[in-house]
């Protein structure tokens, strides 16, 4: 099965894994808040971020920008935020897109593709 | 692609005689492997850079004083003669630049010059290696 978010086969032209960021409590410092001494407060759990790390992949070069554009067209303002369902078919609902990282130039060997990272978050 | 026993050769139109063999390696400068979340195995390759290597090996009977040089610039010229069974000869031709120049002088064998060129492309899609029929 292939991944989707919002029901759109955004990485299914190349190789692409999912990873979850840390879970848990945002700590911060004490000396941050103006409190005394060391030790740190619990200020509520962080928001999920789940990053999608792989790469596009196209026979040409304008086919691997048709690949680019669509996902740059999904990182919206305001987000809009739906399921994302990864290759072993898992499912995060409420997931929005909310950003886009290329992980160096592209790449032409037998085909074109680049390398990227996408971060979708559950907004509190 | 080896050529054991080569025709003329010239490189930016200076004869290279006695050339012993010419060979011209292939490989990958840079490779993309990557796998997915759900087996072990690779399930995608690519090489998105390619060195053409030449290595050419020439007898030398004299004393060798004007060298070709590292980064001289030329269009390298192979002849190959044409075989029993090929209706013509064969030319190999691209642009390189010299890499390194090495003698070697074991005794027993004529000495030789070694010369390693880099291809380079004018279109970077295209293989650098030309070979015509003449």
């Amino acid at each position: 099965m292939t991944s989707t978010w919002r029901g759109l086969n955004l990485f299914g032209s190349g190789p692409h894994r999912f990873r979850i960021a840390r879970q848990g409590q945002s700590l911060v410092p004490n000396f941050v808040l103006g409190l005394p001494g060391a030790g740190s407060q619990a200020q509520g759990l962080v928001e999920l971020d789940i990053f999608v790390e792989g790469r596009l992949v196209s026979a040409t070069s304008s086919g691997l920008w048709t690949l680019r554009d669509a996902i740059v067209a999904e990182v919206t303002d305001p987000v809009t935020a739906a399921t994302l369902i990864d290759n072993a078919g898992r499912e995060w609902t409420n997931m929005a897109l909310v950003g886009f990282a290329e992980s160096g130039p592209a790449d032409r060997g037998r085909l074109w593709s680049v390398a990227y990272a996408a971060q979708f978050r559950r907004f509190a | 692609m080896l050529m054991l026993t080569p025709g003329r050769v010239r490189f930016d139109g200076v004869p290279w005689t006695h050339t012993r063999s010419v060979r011209i390696d292939r490989a990958a400068e840079r490779t993309i492997i990557e796998h997915a979340d759900t087996g072990p195995h690779i399930t995608f390759v690519d090489v998105p850079a390619v060195r053409v290597a030449i290595t050419i090996v020439q007898e030398i009977e004299s004393d060798d004083l004007a060298p070709p040089a590292p980064a001289d610039e030329g269009i390298l010229l192979v002849e190959a003669p044409p075989s029993g069974s090929d209706l013509g000869g064969r030319r190999v031709r691209c642009r390189a630049v010299v890499a390194s120049v090495r003698y070697d002088l074991a005794s027993a064998k004529p000495a030789t010059r070694t010369i390693e060129l880099i291809a380079l492309a004018t279109d970077p899609a295209a293989d650098p290696v030309i070979i015509e029929l003449i």
